[in-house]
């Protein structure tokens, strides 16, 4: 008799592989059972069908949540048999049913239902397997009754019997078929190897020395062919022959049995090869089970991602997510906020499969409704962090990065909860990465603080968010992908707009990759603004007190100029003043944080202004390289003025148009 | 054929099995529980009892026991049904008095077959 599982949580086992092994069963059985309600709806046996389909939806229901077991500590045979009667309980009538439509619908003609009748009624038999295969084998046997009589003690199978001493053939014979065994039984190691190659065996005992093939050979033979290397083998030996069972136990044999033979042990180590056969067996339609689990992970991934960019005409974009095998817990979402705003995201959640899946659905459910009502970037993030983290039982969380992005000025605030920073490619060819602000992941310590950031994205410029898939996937030397080489990627499509974007990027990272397959979901969002005709007479830009940020301001403002056809003769001064502009604020900042450029059409040339807000400036009193640089600014534009207004500094420069 | 009276507490198997049992002609009387099943007995005196044993207010076991213990009623056979499918459960049955025992979901020609053999008996 096997032995039952360990007195600790054995109950909770036998729950798990009942929902593992006989939930797809009774998914099955409910499927077809409502294809047989269907065909035989309005019909003279539609009462019948509908209760065969309620008594299967009680069967599918029981089995997703097993009948209350809460008897602590109760004899767990005892609550087996429960189980077994329960869950048997709905089969009654199904069965039942289904036999009698099926009798009906034969003497009627009715030979589609008929057939949905014969379905239902192979799926009932497949549930009363699967329930077998899912309870104890000590439980199974001290189920076996009806005939009453010799009841197998253990799990029985078909087994081979290789022996060449005629003697010791026949008390195997005997003894395992009174045992409830099957038995077939050959004299030589040839024949052997033969009959295993031709039928099923749940085991073979193979006798260590016979005439032609010997034991260990026939063994080797077993365990080199993959259609045959589960088989498990119990080698038949004499005392004297140690050394050769130390060797096929190495080469893949269960176990052994010496001569002469011990009836105890021989039931016993049967017993056991049996049930870790029957085990496997278990642990493949497990697997299966777990395949459909990650089908639907897959499901739930796929149908919450968005499945269009919102349309406005100042900005583009898209998203694409490659499932891993395992199906990690990315997602992506993009959605108009208000006329002129757009909320991305791209987030990362822990774990996989079905737990990662539900639990990203909530997220981009609470971020969507928390997004919706037009908080900042920060504030969404730190409302989903509460949220998330007050009640997380599981430990699970999730990196993400959330933007908005206003299409009337390319102004785009964010906040990053641990996620990987998004890329900015410029239209006039750079690649920046996102400033992170450094923030927790979201969902793992209630009350964490999270920070707006900004940036502002010029025409043409491009936003990609992206997670680990990319920059982590590995290629067969197991180097990573890496930020440079995306960056590459972006470089070499500055032009591109977001689909094609995001194509280039997925195949640069399958180039990388060459073949090795991806261990986590790839996605990424690309967003272009092109900037709307609404605001294409104004430009204006934020900019980090920096000088590295005038090379990206070039390309903007030759952007804008080109866009309103100003003659080279205006915009080439008027760039260079601006310029200079910047550059005195960066280097005489006087505590400067913030730096915006706007430029708009006045009825004879171009007014521009630079705004910072640092220490109010001077200008009859500047002197030195700061007067040096306003006097030049001063030659570069036609009328030039400075104020202050409490807050900032405000340099206003005019340019006429001849 | 015969009359028997079905000894079942669930709405839904007692109208398949006796719809069943009346297709083969067999006239069925209905009870739903053990004491009910009793005063049917005693009532009508069918040619036989097939008796769920998990039954309310008075379960299975005990209502053959009754069954068996009164003159008048003893030689009615009674047919244990059960969904436990334990090798236990039929000594228990039998113990109880009742004369034969199969399992549930019915397998219904070897359920005939029992049924005759003791209808003739």
């Amino acid at each position: 008799m096997s032995p039952l599982p360990p007195a600790d949580a054995p109950l909770a086992a036998i729950l798990d592989r009942v929902a593992a092994v006989v939930g797809p069963r009774a998914r099955d059985l409910h499927r077809l059972a409502e294809a047989l309600a269907a065909g035989a709806d309005g019909g003279t046996l539609a009462a019948e069908t509908s209760c065969i389909l309620a008594a299967a939806e009680q069967m599918a229901a029981m089995v997703a949540a097993p009948p209350g077991m809460e008897e602590p500590g109760g004899d767990l045979d005892a609550l087996c048999a429960r189980l077994r009667h329960d869950l048997r309980g709905p089969l009654v009538a199904v069965k039942g049913y289904g036999e009698l439509v099926l009798e009906v619908a034969d003497g009627d003609g009715l030979a589609a239902v008929a057939d949905d009748a014969r379905h239902v009624l192979d799926a009932v038999s497949e549930v009363l397997v699967a329930i077998e295969q899912a309870l104890p084998a000590r439980s199974r046997a001290l189920a076996a009754e009806l005939a009453g009589d010799s009841a197998p003690a253990g799990p029985v199978g078909r087994i081979l019997v290789a022996d060449d001493s005629d003697r010791n053939r026949e008390v195997l014979v005997q003894y395992l078929t009174r045992e409830g065994h099957e038995v077939v039984a050959v004299s030589d190691g040839l024949t052997a190897l033969e009959a295993v190659q031709e039928q099923r065996f749940d085991l073979a005992l193979l006798d260590m020395i016979m005439p032609g093939l010997n034991g260990d050979e026939v063994l080797k033979g077993i365990k080199a062919d993959p259609a045959l290397h589960a088989l498990p083998v119990i080698m038949i030996s004499a005392l004297d022959e140690t050394d050769s069972i130390v060797r096929c136990i190495e080469a893949g044999a269960e176990d052994y049995l010496p001569k002469p033979f011990n009836r105890v042990l021989l039931r016993a180590r049967i017993g056991a090869c049996l049930e870790k056969r029957r085990l496997r067996e278990v642990e493949l339609s497990y697997l299966a089970a777990v395949e459909k689990e990650l089908t639907i992970a897959r499901e739930v991934q796929a149908s919450i991602l968005p499945r269009r960019f919102p349309p406005h005409p100042a900005v583009e974009g898209g998203g694409l997510m490659v499932p891993a095998r395992d199906v990690g817990g990315d997602f992506y979402d993009f959605f108009l906020i208000d006329d002129d705003r757009i909320g991305v995201a791209v987030g990362d959640v822990s774990g996989k499969g079905v737990p990662a899946a539900v639990y990203m659905a909530m997220v981009r459910t609470l971020l969507r409704a928390t997004a919706l009502f037009g908080l900042s970037p920060a504030k969404c993030l730190q409302r989903l962090n509460d949220q998330l983290s007050a009640d997380n039982d599981r430990g699970m969380f999730v990196s993400l990065f959330y933007g908005i992005l206003d299409c009337a000025t390319g102004a785009f605030t964010y906040a990053n909860g641990g996620h990987n920073r998004p890329a900015v490619a410029r239209a006039g060819g750079g690649v920046e990465w996102v400033r992170g602000t450094d923030d927790l992941l979201v969902g793992v310590i209630y009350g964490s603080a999270y920070h707006d950031a900004a940036l502002t994205l010029a025409p043409g410029d491009s936003l990609l968010l992206y997670t680990d898939g990319v920059v982590e996937a590995a290629d067969p030397a197991d180097e990573e992908f890496g930020r440079p080489r995306l960056a590459e990627v972006l470089a070499a499509h500055a032009g591109a707009g977001p689909e094609d974007l995001l194509a280039a990027v997925l195949a640069a990272v399958r180039r990388f990759e060459a073949g090795q397959p991806p261990s986590d979901d790839l996605t990424c969002v690309a967003l272009r603004f092109r900037g709307g005709p609404a605001d294409s007479a104004r430009f204006e830009m934020g900019l980090t007190p920096d000088l590295v940020e005038i090379a990206r301001l070039i390309p903007a403002l030759d952007a804008y100029f080109r866009r309103m056809e100003v003659p080279a003769a205006a915009a080439y001064p008027l760039t260079m003043a601006i310029e200079e502009a910047v550059a005195t604020v960066v280097r005489h900042g006087r505590g400067a944080r913030s730096l915006t450029i706007r430029i708009e059409r006045t009825g004879d040339g171009l007014a521009a202004e630079v705004e910072d807000d640092g220490q109010p400036l001077d200008p009859a009193a500047a002197d030195g390289d700061l007067g040096v640089g306003l006097q030049f600014v001063m030659t570069l534009v036609d009328r030039a003025s400075y104020d202050h207004d409490g807050t900032f500094n405000r340099l206003r420069l005019m340019k006429a148009l001849a | 054929m015969g009359t028997i009276l079905l000894v079942e507490d669930n709405e839904m198997n007692r109208d398949m099995l006796s719809r069943r049992l009346e297709r083969k002609g067999y006239t069925v009387l209905l009870a739903e529980d053990g004491r009910q099943g009793i005063d049917m007995a005693a009532a009508h005196r069918p040619d036989l009892v097939l008796m769920d044993m998990s039954l309310p207010v008075l379960n299975g076991w005990d209502a053959t026991r009754s069954l068996k213990a009164d003159d008048q009623l003893r030689a009615i056979p009674v047919i244990a049904l059960t969904a436990h499918a334990m090798a236990s459960d039929r000594d228990k049955a039998l113990e109880a008095g009742c004369d034969d025992y199969d399992t549930k979901p019915i397998e219904l020609p070897r359920l005939l077959e029992k049924i005759e053999k003791l209808m003739r008996r």
